[in-house]
């Protein structure tokens, strides 16, 4: 029993070492920490927002005074052409208009400017988000900045007043300056990638500000499974230095399988395109593209239908696609809609080419979040409903007197885990034997209940879904009677109404089920499980646990 | 005899050991499961642009093309193989092949003496089928023809699609070839087939007969067409050069002279009454049909077609052949220009 006192009387002075070490060692409480972070980030909180205040302050009560703007420099951009720029802050500068601006308006320009030099990088969200004004003698707009092309973020504006030594400027004068640090001038990416059922490794090269006016090159190429080869390249460039008009013209050589059609599909073409933003947030995209097509490499079993439309066809078509997406996180929307339109019209007249169709297609989605009475703000529960529809209309082509009946490359696809789920890629709609052909036209439509995971909470990307999704797919009704298997226009104008009310016969083709949905930045991912309720004959049905990855969802 | 009960142990045994694995689904949700999915409607309809038996009138001339064929043979012999009484008149099979667009009837010859061969064949031997227009992307990774045999059209198929290697088997099975005609269909396989391939796509044959046949029909794209063209005119010089690594075009003439000269003998010796119904028949046939049918100011480069010309023994294949067998008409392009009686 002495031992223990001897070592404890020996430990004495290590004990304070120890307790020395216990301490640093210790863990500091996350509550305590969280609780000290919290009340740093108020008292800074509370002083910007006093600061703000102040400013604010500033500005308004002198929101009337008068002030000129004689010198405009964007600093760092050394490799924008001058032109370019030029004709970006041509509004700003004072020598280009009759009256001084107040300091409100001065701001306001100034702003606008801003934001059309940062809109030079992608344009993702139109309006940035202005995080504060700092008014000391100098007036500073900081901007958040989506992912800017050609510019580092933030973009940073700074008002001095001009040097009054000078003596070619007047009291009024102010000099604006931006602070725009040019990125890297070409990036290369490289990677891999692995799905539920494909791998591919792919290689990405952009070259940004290639002749100083924004423009962009952009090269892409991949070898995979089942995209088994693809390489792309797209040039890009603003018009006359405005960022919400773009003008895209690129190449594209690619071979797919299509496995739920027993074929492999090689692209070759070109595309270009005139992309606008408006005002609002909406986006007008018309294009005109011109692609070789060619089904080959069938597969032992492929069905005579696939095989019929083996080989070669020119599409040279042009389109329209109108994008108005007010979803507050599109991935996993718990507020907003979105509405989308596409038209394509090929072969007609003057068009030329192969095939002959006009294709429209609406895409709609709308989110509603569900408030639980009693619990303040949101409670991250969501209703969500998506509505998709498309027709294939049958015309001439190339000056041609029949109009020419669709193509496998052309008719629409239905059925798989980003649209009706329950069912296999290409799942609904006419089968010949094995093969998804395919149909003219198509309705599907879906709902599904979100909720957050209980203890994980709302501000995760991680849902609980309840959802239910139906579809039809119809190949236009009616076999042609001709002998060479042509229909007139007339014919083809009674078997499109035939077809569409075709579509409201039976109940559509429909399952439900229950999964987990996750909301990458890159992508969603869901992994479900459904069964399918009512069906076609032939149409293929999935039983049991699905896994979806994709951007765009019903 | 144990066999089959020993299955059916292998068969419950799973549902019974308690040891199931995690994957495997209780038999009470299988039984849940089985009932989804709830409603299940009729199939539905394919698209326009699919394969299917062409309309009625297409279907009597069709009939009526073999019946021909058939009651002349029964009155020299006496019934055909396949297109038996009783048999629905839909059931045709699908015969995939170099044709002009809209040459849905056998009775209208391919252009390819590939195709033309298993045409004249199957004709011969009574097997009935509509002709699909195609191209040898239809079936991958075999050059045409193709058939897609008709379930209900009886006849010697088993599958559902038949290969161009397929029918050769198929043909080989029936037997009819020996030793001498294996020497011979050699000759057609080798020095004559390398002719047709040089006098097609090396001479300006090409230009004005092959281009029209197998790329303008298929797409009205000039890019498409140019490059089409290009690919074509090197398949076939890579195929020429398979076996020689020189185009010798001198050669080429030559062998196939003797090769046509050894055909025109062997016909000419033929026993008085031999059917002319083998496959090397229709082989020939296929050649020297194409061959004779055009008018001569059709051909850019008639060397090949003068050749034969000059040989009686072919020429009364052909015509046998072609008056007895396979009263065909010849293809688009070469009706096209003027026909010449030979």
């Amino acid at each position: 029993m002495a031992s223990p006192l001897e070592d404890d009387a020996n430990k004495t002075n290590w004990l304070s070492f120890e307790q020395i070490f216990e301490k640093l060692k210790q863990k500091i409480d996350p509550k305590e920490q969280s609780k000290k972070d919290k009340e740093l980030q108020e008292r800074l909180q509370a002083q910007y927002a006093k600061q703000q205040q102040r400013e604010a302050a500033t500005i308004n009560s002198n929101s009337t005074l008068p002030v000129t703007i004689s010198e405009v420099r964007v600093l760092h951009a050394t490799h924008t052409r001058r032109g370019f720029l030029q004709r970006i802050v041509k509004p700003l500068l004072s020598a280009n208009k009759d009256e001084p601006f107040t300091l409100a308006e001065a701001q306001e320009e100034i702003d606008h400017v801003g934001r059309t030099l940062e809109k030079l990088g992608k344009i993702l969200s139109p309006v940035p988000n202005v995080v504060g004004w700092m008014c000391k003698s100098e007036i500073r707009m900081l901007y958040m900045l989506t992912k800017p092309d050609i510019y580092k973020s933030p973009i940073t504006a700074f008002v001095d007043k001009a040097n009054q030594a000078d003596p070619s400027t007047s009291p009024t004068d102010l000099n604006v300056f931006y602070t725009a640090q040019e990125r890297g001038r070409y990036t290369i990416k490289t990677g891999t990638e692995a799905g539920s059922s494909e791998g591919s490794a792919f290689a990405d090269v952009q070259f940004r500000n290639l002749f100083g006016g924004a423009e962009s090159l952009s090269g892409h190429a991949s070898l995979g499974t089942r995209t088994k080869s693809s390489y792309s390249g797209l040039f890009n460039t603003p018009i006359f230095s405005n960022p919400d008009r773009r003008w895209e013209i690129g190449g594209l050589v690619s071979s797919t399988l299509k496995p739920w059609a027993s074929h492999e599909e090689r692209l070759r073409g070109g595309t270009t395109k005139l992309k606008v933003h408006t005002e609002g947030g909406q986006l007008h995209e018309f294009g005109y593209s011109g692609i070789w097509r060619q089904i080959t490499g069938l597969s032992d079993n492929a069905s005579s239908t696939v095989r019929l439309d083996a080989g070669d066809s020119f599409k040279s078509s042009l389109s329209h696609i109108w994008t108005n997406d007010k979803r507050d996180y599109p991935l996993l929307p718990s507020r907003g809609y979105l509405l989308k339109t596409s038209t394509e019209i090929a072969g007609f007249g003057p068009l030329k080419g192969d095939v002959g169709f006009g294709k429209m297609e609406l895409e709609s989605q709308a989110a509603i979040p569900i408030p639980i009475p009693g619990i303040e703000g949101p409670s991250g529960i969501s209703f969500n409903t998506g509505l998709r529809a498309g027709m294939l209309y049958p015309l001439t082509a190339g000056g041609g007197d029949i109009p020419l009946q669709s193509r496998l490359n052309d008719r629409f696809q239905l059925g798989g885990p980003t649209d009706v789920r329950g069912f296999k890629i290409s799942g609904l709609g006419p089968h010949d034997g094995q093969d998804a052909v395919g149909g003219d036209v198509y309705a599907a439509g879906g709902a599904s209940l979100l909720f957050p995971f209980p203890r994980v909470g709302k501000d995760t990307p991680l849902r609980f879904q309840i959802f239910a999704n139906a579809g039809r797919l119809l190949a236009l009704k009616g076999k042609p009677k001709d002998k060479d298997g042509s229909m007139s226009s007339d014919e083809v104008s009674s078997s499109m109404r035939k077809t569409l009310q075709e579509l409201g016969n039976g109940l559509p083709s429909c399952s439900a089920g229950l999964g987990i949905v996750y909301a990458h930045p890159m992508a969603r991912f869901e992994l479900n499980f459904s069964l399918p309720l009512v069906m076609r004959r032939g149409e293929e049905g999935r039983k049991g646990v699905s896994f979806g990855v994709g951007i765009d969802f019903l | 005899m144990s066999k089959p009960s020993q299955a059916t142990s292998d068969d419950t045994s799973p549902r019974t050991k308690p040891t199931r694995s995690i994957l495997s689904i209780p038999p009470s949700l299988k039984r849940l499961f089985d009932e989804f999915p709830l409603v299940t409607y009729a199939a539905n309809e394919l698209p326009a642009r699919s394969v299917s038996v062409p309309n009625k009138r297409d279907r009597a001339d069709i009939h009526a093309f073999y019946d021909a064929h058939l009651s002349r043979r029964r009155s020299s012999e006496g019934g055909g193989r396949g297109g038996g009484k009783g048999q629905r008149d839909d059931a045709l099979h699908a015969f995939f092949s170099w044709a002009g667009e809209g040459d849905v009837s056998p009775n209208v010859a391919s252009f390819n003496p590939g195709c033309l061969r298993w045409q004249a064949y199957l004709v011969s031997q009574g097997i009935k089928f509509h002709v699909v227009p195609s191209n040898n992307h239809a079936s991958f990774p075999h050059s045409l023809p193709l058939v897609a045999s008709h379930p209900h059209a009886g006849g010697p198929f088993a599958q559902p699609i038949i290969t161009s290697e397929g029918l050769g088997k198929w043909a080989k099975k029936s037997g009819e070839m020996g030793m001498k005609e294996d020497a011979f269909m050699a000759l057609v396989d080798g020095p004559v087939r390398r002719a047709w391939l040089f006098s097609m796509y090396m001479t300006p044959n090409f230009e004005k007969l092959t281009v029209p046949c197998y790329i303008d029909a298929h797409t009205s794209s000039p890019i498409i067409r140019l490059f089409s063209a290009r690919e074509l005119r090197q398949a076939a010089q890579a195929e020429l050069l398979k076996y020689k690594p020189v185009i010798d075009e001198r050669a080429i003439y030559s062998d196939a002279e003797d090769a046509f000269q050894a055909l025109d003998s062997y016909f000419s010796r033929r026993e008085e009454g031999t059917k002319p119904t083998t496959l090397l028949d229709a082989a020939v046939f296929a050649y020297t049909y194409l061959l004779l049918e055009l008018a001569e100011d059709g051909w850019a480069d008639r060397r090949l077609a003068d050749m034969v010309r000059g040989l009686e023994g072919l020429r009364a294949h052909k015509e046998e052949i072609r008056k007895g067998y396979f009263r065909a008409r010849p293809p688009g392009v070469w009706r096209r220009s003027k026909m010449v009686d030979v």
